[in-house]
C-alpha cells in the first residue's frame, strides 16, 4: 500500500474530537479521508459517489461526535464504521433508482462486492507494522509456509507463528471496531 | 471446559491448533462463532493482493467539509496541501509567501488573535498539518510575538561563569501567557548556550523539541530536546543568533520525522 502505515488515531485526539474541537475533525480527516475515500470508489466504483460519501462520513461524524465516547472508542474505527454505513445507502439509493429506472421487473443485482473490507483490511495489515505486516503479506499474499517465512526472516518458527496470531488477533479486533461502529 | 481464548483460536485459525480445541470448536457454539471469525479474516487475507493503493479524495471534499462544520472562525482549507507535503520545506516556503501577502489583507493574523479558545486551538493543530503554521510563524515575525529583551551581565546563577548576552521573554502561543525565557549566555571560553527556562510537561508519545528559527521564516535550526524546566543548548563555535532569533519549542510525536512538526507550544525572540 503506498500510503504508508497509518498514524494510529490518539487519545488525545479522540478526546479533542469528542470535545468539539475543530481541528481534531481536520486531523482526522487528515489520517482517515484516503481510507473512507478508497473504500467508497472501490466499493461504489464511481469517483462521484465517493466524494459524496466522504463528505458525508466526516460530517456525520462531526454532527454525530457527542455519540462517540472517546474513553471506550477508537476513533478511527468508529469513523470507518460511519463510512461503511454510508457506503451501503449509496448502495440502497442506488438500487431504489435501478428498481425504479427497469420497472421492478429485473431482479436487481445484489451488492455482492466487500471490495471496501478489502481495503481496509489491506490497511489494517499496513497499520500492524513491522515484521507483522511483513510475516502476513508473505503468509497471505505471497502464500509462503510459516517455514518458509521463518528461513526467509531468519526467525525461530515459533516467533512467526506467534506474530501471526497476534496479527490476526489484531485485525479481528480492528475489524469488530468497524463493524460494531456501523 | 471453559471457552478457547482467543491465541488458541487464532492458531486454529491458523491451522496450528491443538486437537482438543479443534473437537471444542464443534461442540461450542460461542468458540465456532468466534473462530468463525478468524477464519473469515483469513479467507479475506487470501483474497487480496495486498497491492491496494490508497487514492486521496480531491481538496474539493475537504472544503465542503469544513464548511459545513466550520465554527464561525476563519477556515483553512489547506489541509489537502499539508497532506501532500507534510514536512516539505519548500510547501512551507511557497505557503509563507501566500500567507505574507493574505495577512497583508488582515485576514489570517487576525482571526488568530480573535476567535475563541476553541478556535484557537483549532489554528494550532492546523499548523501541524503543514503550510499553515507557516502563517503563524509570519505572525510571529510580524511582531505579534514580541521578544522585549533585557540585557543584563551574569546573574542567572548558573554553575559557569556566563554573560547574558540576551534574554528573550517567551510567550505561550494558545494563551498568549508568559512560559518562561531563552536566555543567551556566552561562557568565559566563548562558548554561546541558549538556556531554555520553562515550565517543562513531558508528553505521551511525544517530546519537546527547541528550535531557532530566522526572521523570514525560511530556516530553521533544531537545537535539541527539551528535557526538563531548566534546559541548556551549546551553540555550535560561531553561531550567528541574529540570523536565527526566534526560539520556538514544538511538539514532536514520535514518527521519526525530523522536521518540524508545525506544533508550536511556546515561542520568544532574541533581540540583540
Amino acid at each position: 500500500m503506498s500510503a504508508g502505515p497509518p498514524p494510529v488515531t490518539g487519545a488525545a485526539l479522540a478526546h479533542a474530537f469528542a470535545a468539539g474541537d475543530h481541528g481534531a475533525l481536520e486531523e482526522l480527516y487528515r489520517d482517515v479521508s484516503a481510507l473512507v475515500y478508497t473504500m467508497a470508489v472501490r466499493q461504489l466504483g464511481s469517483a462521484a459517489d465517493a466524494e459524496d460519501v466522504t463528505q458525508q462520513t466526516f460530517v456525520s461524524a462531526w454532527n454525530g461526535r457527542e455519540g462517540f465516547d472517546p474513553d471506550r472508542g477508537d476513533l478511527r474505527g468508529w469513523t470507518v464504521g460511519i463510512a461503511k454505513r454510508r457506503i451501503a445507502d449509496a448502495l440502497a439509493a442506488r438500487a431504489r433508482e435501478t428498481r425504479r429506472a427497469e420497472a421492478a421487473q429485473e431482479r436487481v443485482e445484489p451488492v455482492a462486492s466487500d471490495s471496501a473490507d478489502a481495503v481496509l483490511l489491506a490497511y489494517e495489515v499496513e497499520a500492524l507494522g513491522d515484521p507483522r505486516k511483513t510475516i502476513v503479506a508473505l503468509a497471505y499474499y505471497e502464500g509462503a509456509t510459516h517455514e518458509q517465512i521463518a528461513v526467509k526472516l531468519d526467525m525461530p518458527l515459533g516467533t512467526v507463528k506467534s506474530h501471526l496470531r497476534r496479527s490476526l488477533q489484531e485485525l479481528r479486533h480492528r475489524w469488530e471496531v468497524a463493524d460494531v461502529a456501523s | 471446559m471453559s471457552h478457547l481464548n482467543d491465541d488458541a483460536l487464532a492458531a486454529l485459525a491458523l491451522g496450528d491448533g491443538s486437537e482438543a480445541d479443534a473437537a471444542h470448536t464443534t461442540q461450542c457454539a460461542v468458540c465456532a462463532e468466534a473462530l468463525a471469525e478468524y477464519t473469515r479474516i483469513t479467507g479475506a487475507l487470501g483474497g487480496l493482493d495486498g497491492r491496494v493503493t490508497l487514492e486521496t479524495p480531491p481538496a474539493s471534499v475537504w472544503e465542503s467539509i469544513a464548511q459545513q462544520t466550520a465554527p464561525a472562525a476563519a477556515v483553512d482549507t489547506s489541509v489537502q496541501d499539508g497532506a501532500a507535503g507534510d514536512t516539505g520545506r519548500h510547501a512551507g516556503r511557497e505557503a509563507t509567501r501566500d500567507t505574507a501577502s493574505a495577512s497583508g489583507a488582515g485576514a489570517p493574523s487576525a482571526a488568530a488573535r480573535t476567535v475563541a479558545p476553541a478556535d484557537e486551538l483549532a489554528a494550532r493543530r492546523e499548523r501541524r498539518t503543514g503550510p499553515s503554521w507557516w502563517s503563524l510563524v509570519g505572525a510571529a515575525a510580524a511582531g505579534v510575538v514580541i521578544g522585549g529583551v533585557g540585557v543584563s551581565m551574569a546573574t542567572t546563577g548558573t554553575d559557569r561563569n556566563a554573560d547574558v548576552v540576551a534574554s528573550a521573554p517567551l510567550s505561550q502561543l494558545q494563551t498568549e501567557s508568559s512560559a518562561g525565557t531563552a536566555d543567551l549566555q556566552v561562557r568565559d571560553d566563548g562558548t554561546q548556550v541558549l538556556v531554555v527556562e520553562t515550565d517543562y510537561e513531558p508528553q505521551s508519545d511525544a517530546y519537546l523539541e527547541v528550535w531557532l528559527i530566522d526572521e523570514d521564516i525560511d530556516g530553521m535550526v533544531s537545537l535539541g530536546h527539551l528535557t526538563g524546566d531548566r534546559t541548556e543548548f551549546t551553540l555550535p563555535e560561531g553561531f550567528d543568533v541574529t540570523m536565527f532569533p526566534i526560539v520556538d519549542i514544538s511538539i514532536e510525536p514520535t514518527d521519526g520525522v525530523p522536521t518540524h512538526s508545525g506544533d508550536s507550544i511556546t515561542r520568544g525572540k532574541i533581540d540583540i
